[in-house]
């Protein structure tokens, strides 16, 4: 429990201050290159994934259907009961320094215009049924992102009486980012890897069996 | 007549619409991301977006009849038909566009209205909320946008397309015209208000409480939603292009020899691009209005477009 | 040949006559059968429509009719005569006579109205055919007068029939007395006029009136203006209008709106430009602000409206608004000398009353069969008809969208902004027209915002009232009125060549250089297409304005079919799925929550009075109780903008007038014999 609630902490309130003072330098460079218009390249920050950090619970359908996304990716977010910390690790996605749009990924405003389905938090009953209108109510083909270990078990929320259990119950889950919170480094790297843009190593990527041990395993 | 070459004039023009328009758009975001310090999403990123939707599955809502799913190919029509009308790469008088400037402005709220009637039948909350909004934009807007028309088709003694456009171009004094100067700036406050970005709403917010036309659309998806998109930047296309060909002709063909057009739509996607670079830094300046103050600023508009015509009727 | 043509049009017009007449007063002659005492009505009312058509079309080929009626004296006898102008508003009667009689024919749901009121409504309908058949017909002061008063006696009856409910009794009456006061301001100029030219002949009057000095001509305008501007407009009074158009059977209501307002503009084109001559330019400048105004208050008050068949009523006032304007213009453009662009004015102002009776006919009838199927005509109760009525729905949308090119509303408005524009390009108030063309182009720019709220609130989304739930289509007939209505329109639209030289006839009585307008329309009738060159009007120089409706719809319909076709080329996904909207993850919403009228009203509410006020929250007028839920109730401005409070006020002072005037008759001889000599003596005074 402690050791939760630290990763807790350390994820919400003290991370993005630590982020910027440690990459501090790194954003104001980033964002004069980017201003006068100095960079050559838009492949992306990591060609080749050595640590997942992530569970690939459906990876036939992302392999089929992830493809089409290569180009273009819309994410549409439902907080099914989060406590924010997720959340703002995926707001710092569109600061200069993850920038997700070099990517064509982007968020947009209504789930009929979305292609992906990114999910943070514990799964509370009242989110339960709007959740799952948000599903249906997303074209297909389409993809389902569980962000943060809390959609998986609940985390430090486990056992409360308030809430459904896991994500995989509610709607299916295509790709589970670990972490609590992810740090958006690792939610970048999962997104990149949905659409094809980086390859996981052979070696470390999980097969689906072992994707849905580790779901309802943990 | 119609000969072979006006009518491949107008062929080129639709092409060309359909080909650069998507890239304005990205070129908007582009440039704003920069702006802000970021690298943005690739230029070519509305294409990549309409490829995928065409893929996607569509969607109609319970409520919703024909009307939700022809008001999108109607407003493409509509804007492909403005287009062609629009004297755009050649002002030349063989080329007979028959576009009438007031007719123009109404062909182009055909197919806005129809939009705003699907935004009626999406039943969602914020749809047709947003609906009521884009009713009164659209009718203060367009009344602007036909104001400042009849005060430019008053200075110029016609309200032919092509003529305005070529008096424009034979008369370079005009550019010190008051009532020209004053109808310009009109013209430029209807059209940012049409253009659904700019001082009146910030496109890209994600709260969807805040939009007026991005949440009228927000019941479609695939084929229709890649057919909105192409609209969206079909009519920054047409806009600017008529913005241009009104105001600022020079540089468009004035015959029809092949070498002239090459250069008339050359020099046109030069100002167009210049034309959306400024759109791109304006908006990226400027904070959005309140709703309640949509009526100042279409008000304005419309004084100021008053004021011109007053100002041509002493200076004719 | 030509010697047989005035008997056959004589033929024609004891057709109408007779048929109208006979439909006035046999239906009354059979009280047992009502079913077929309406059926007969009607069906002679179709008899008669007919024949006005006819003779319409006769006299605006230039045929020209008299026939002495009645002789008393030589100098007061009833005299009836088929002009051009004349002729406009007799076609106008007959085209609006045959769709009203075949849609009350075939309409057989009349469920809220007993069968002695419909026989009595029929009759009554003939009655009021017959006198806006024989008004614009007539040719004296005393024809006139007698008509245009049977005229308002019969519509009050009819109204009377229709109506049972008080308040719209009331409403009746208002409009009787508004009328009585119009007929009461006529009477003292047709009297003034007979003074001064010694007759009551219009063909006298023609001639010597213009030799009248001018302050006695600005005078004898200004009353008849009034009078008839009281009858089309009634601008302060428009409310209780809007509530006699509100009346139940659909076809009346248009029967009010396309015909008996617009006999106040007959009246106004014939003072303006027939009887009185060339008048200075500020009769078509007050014209023209009269017009603008009415059209800008009507849309306004459109817009904030709750009730849909009073929207359509301020819609189709809002359209007389828009001719009148087009008329004034062309007096103004008369007085300046330019008489070719007078007669595009007049053009304008012509096609536009004939384009929008069919229009608004259509939209009326159309609320009609909403009202009628429904039993409602509260837009909060409406909603989702476009999948119980789809044809209604379609036929309304034509009638909705006529203000827009390709169809019939446009060419009017169009040819009016041409004429606005050359009124500038010569010496006129430019400050004053100017101020006309803001207020034109945004009741114009108004339509845009009423006609989709009004649309999208009846048919769209999804039902908010029960009845709206069980709605049933019209039946075949009436669907085939409105396609026939909503064809024209388009028509008019597509073709307006075709329609267009039918009016020519009419400006050429009056300007000179019509004829010249006339081959500019001939010559470019083959591709439909209109052109307004500015030779024509000796400004500058190239083309001043050019429409091919016909061209723009055929290339439109090629491009709307490549827009269909490319999905299908570019092997898109044409899958649809049908599904709930998208509410925020919330359940289906409940049907009253959805887009009521109000919510609609205060979007437009706050950014329209931004234009002339510090924009401002809505007040509430009832704060609501401190940590509980209850109702908010809020104020809106509009509803406090509407001129109810001049209607009671205008009733109350003339009541008080005729309380006074009825304490004068006493039925006393002596009296009477006393007003005998004092009238006796104020006459010889008067005479020596």
């Amino acid at each position: 429990m402690l050791r939760y609630s630290l990763r807790l902490g350390a994820g919400t309130s003290l991370g993005w201050d630590e982020r910027v003072a440690e990459h501090g330098e790194e954003l104001i460079q980033v964002m004069l290159h980017n201003l006068l218009w100095l960079d050559s390249t838009t492949e992306p920050v990591m060609p080749v994934v050595s640590d997942p950090g992530f569970v690939l619970i459906n990876e036939e359908r992302i392999a089929a259907v992830g493809r089409g996304f290569r180009r273009s990716l819309k994410l549409w977010l439902v907080a099914a009961g989060a406590c924010s910390g997720s959340t703002l690790e995926l707001r710092a996605l569109n600061a200069p320094i993850y920038d997700i749009e070099r990517f064509g990924i982007q968020f947009v405003n209504s789930p009929r215009h979305a292609d992906c389905l990114l999910i943070t938090g514990p799964i509370t009953h009242a989110m339960r049924e709007p959740l799952q209108r948000a599903y249906i109510a997303v074209p297909d083909p389409k993809l389902v992102i569980a962000v943060g270990d809390c959609t998986l078990d609940g985390c430090i929320f486990a056992g409360a009486y308030g809430l459904v259990g896991s994500v995989a119950d509610v709607v299916p889950v295509d790709l589970l980012i670990r972490g609590c919170p992810p740090t958006p480094r690792t939610i970048l790297n999962g997104l990149l890897l949905v659409i094809g843009r980086v390859s996981c190593e052979p070696s470390r990527a999980r097969t689906p069996d072992e994707g849905e041990a580790a779901l309802y395993g943990l | 007549m119609i000969t072979l070459i006006t009518l491949s004039v107008h062929i080129f023009q639709i092409f060309l619409a359909l080909l650069v328009a998507p890239f304005l758009m990205g070129l908007i975001h582009v440039v704003q991301a920069r702006l802000q310090g970021q690298r943005g999403a690739s230029i070519l990123q509305p294409y990549f977006d309409i490829r995928k939707w065409l893929v996607k599955e569509a969607f109609q809502p319970m409520t919703a009849s024909w009307i939700f799913l022809l008001a999108p190919y109607l407003l493409v029509a509509t804007l492909l038909l403005g287009i062609w009308l629009t004297p755009l790469v050649a002002i030349a008088p063989p080329a007979e566009f028959g576009g009438d400037a007031i007719m123009l402005v109404y062909l182009y709220l055909f197919g806005t209205l129809f939009l705003v009637l699907a935004g009626f039948e999406s039943r969602s909350h914020l749809a047709i909320l947003s609906t009521g909004r884009r009713l009164v934009v659209f009718a203060l807007s367009s009344s602007v946008l036909l104001t400042s028309i009849l005060a430019l088709a008053l200075r110029t003694g016609t309200s032919d397309l092509a003529g305005i456009a070529s008096y424009v171009h034979a008369n370079p004094l005009i550019v010190a015209d008051p009532s020209y100067l004053l109808t310009m700036t009109a013209c430029v406050l209807a059209m940012l208000a049409e253009i659904g970005g700019g001082p009146l709403e910030n496109r890209r917010s994600s709260s969807a409480l805040a939009l007026i036309q991005e949440a009228v659309v927000r019941e479609y998806t695939g084929l229709y939603l890649a057919l909105i998109r192409l609209a969206e930047a079909l009519r920054l296309f047409l806009f600017i292009g008529l913005f241009c060909s009104l105001f600022l002709p020079w540089g468009a063909a004035t015959d029809l020899q092949l070498v002239s057009l090459f250069w008339g739509g050359l020099i046109l996607v030069l100002k167009l691009l210049v034309f959306v670079v400024a759109l791109a830094i304006f908006e990226m300046f400027t904070t959005t209005l309140h709703l309640r103050h949509t009526g100042l600023f279409a008000g304005v508009g419309f004084i100021l477009a008053l004021l011109a015509m007053i100002a041509s009727c002493f200076s004719i | 040949m030509p010697s047989l043509l005035p008997d056959v049009l004589r033929a024609i017009f004891l057709v109408t006559i007779v048929g109208f007449a006979s439909g006035a007063i046999l239906p009354l002659a059979m009280p047992r059968w009502p079913q077929t005492s309406v059926m007969l009505a009607h069906s002679l009312a179709l008899l008669g429509g007919i024949g006005a058509l006819l003779l319409g079309w006769a006299g605006l080929r230039g045929i020209m009719l008299h026939i002495p009626v009645f002789m008393i004296l030589p100098d007061y006898s009833l005299y009836l005569s088929l002009t051009t102008l004349g002729a406009v508003f007799v076609l106008l009667a007959g085209l609006v006579a045959i769709p009203t009689a075949i849609y009350a024919l075939s309409f057989d749901r009349w469920s809220t109205i007993p069968a002695p009121h419909r026989v009595a409504l029929g009759c009554c309908l003939n009655l009021l055919l017959l006198m806006l058949t024989l008004i614009p017909l007539a040719s004296n002061a005393l024809t006139f007068l007698l008509f245009w008063q049977l005229m308002l006696v019969s519509a009050s009856i009819l109204f009377a029939a229709a109506h049972a409910a008080p308040h719209g009794q009331r409403a009746g009456l208002v409009a009787m007395a508004v009328g009585q006061s119009g007929a009461a301001l006529l009477l003292i100029g047709f009297l003034l006029l007979a003074g001064l030219t010694g007759s009551l002949d219009f063909a006298v009057w023609r001639t010597s009136a213009p030799a009248l000095s001018l302050a006695t001509r600005n005078l004898i305008f200004v009353l008849f203006a009034l009078g008839f501007a009281l009858q089309s407009i009634m601008l302060p009074f428009h409310d209780a209008l809007s509530r006699m158009h509100a009346i139940e059977p659909g076809h009346i209501a248009l029967f009010f709106s396309a015909l008996m307002t617009r006999l106040g503009l007959y009246g106004f084109l014939l003072i303006g430009f027939d009887l009185l001559g060339s008048g200075p330019a500020w009769w078509g400048m007050a014209g023209m602000l009269a017009g603008a105004a009415m059209s800008l208050a009507g849309l306004v008050f459109a817009l904030f409206e709750h009730s849909l068949k009073r929207l359509v009523a301020l819609v189709a006032l809002a359209q007389n608004g828009v001719a009148l304007l087009g008329i004034g213009a062309a007096l103004l453009l008369r007085a300046n000398g330019s008489e070719a662009a007078a007669t595009m004015a007049l053009l304008a102002a012509l096609y536009h009353m004939l384009a929008s009776s069919f229009w608004i006919g259509l939209l009326i009838l159309g609320v009609g069969v909403v009202t009628c199927a429904t039993h409602s005509c509260a837009l909060d109760q409406l909603g989702g008809l476009i999948h119980r009525m789809p044809w209604t729905a379609a036929l309304f949308l034509i009638g909705a969208c006529a203000g827009l090119p390709l169809l019939g509303g446009y060419i009017g408005f169009w040819l009016t902004f041409q004429a606005l524009l050359t009124i500038l390009q010569s010496p006129s108030p430019v400050l004053l027209v100017i101020l006309v063309i803001g207020m034109f182009v945004f009741s114009v720019g108004l339509t845009l915002a009423v006609f989709p709220r009004m649309f999208g609130l009846t048919f769209l989304g999804r039902p908010r009232g029960d009845a709206a739930t069980r709605a049933r289509e019209a039946g075949w007939a009436v669907r085939i009125v409105l396609l026939f209505l909503a064809l024209i329109v388009v028509g008019l639209g597509l073709l307006p060549t075709l329609a267009l030289p039918l009016f020519v006839p009419v400006a050429a009585n009056f300007l000179d250089q019509a004829d010249v307008l006339c081959m500019t329309f001939g010559s470019a009738c083959q591709i439909a297409d209109i052109r307004v060159t500015s030779a024509v009007f000796g400004a500058r120089s190239g083309l001043a304005g050019e429409i091919a409706p016909l061209r723009i719809a055929l290339l439109l319909g090629f491009l709307l079919l490549l827009a269909l076709l490319a999905p299908r080329l570019l092997r898109a996904n044409r899958q649809i799925r049908i599904d709930a909207a998208w509410n925020d993850g919330r359940p289906d919403p409940l049907s009253s929550s959805e887009a009521m009228p109000t919510s609609f009203v205060e979007d437009y509410e706050q950014p329209l009075l931004a234009l002339v006020t510090q924009p401002r929250l809505p007040t509430l007028t009832k704060p609501p109780p401190p940590h509980k839920f209850g109702p908010i109730t809020f104020t809106h401005i509009a509803s406090r903008m509407h001129p109810n409070r001049l209607v009671p006020s205008f009733m109350k002072q003339s009541r008080r007038l005729a309380g006074m005037l009825r304490k004068l008759e006493t039925s006393s001889v002596a009296l009477h014999l006393v007003y005998v000599l004092l009238v006796l003596i104020v006459l010889l005074l008067l005479a020596r």
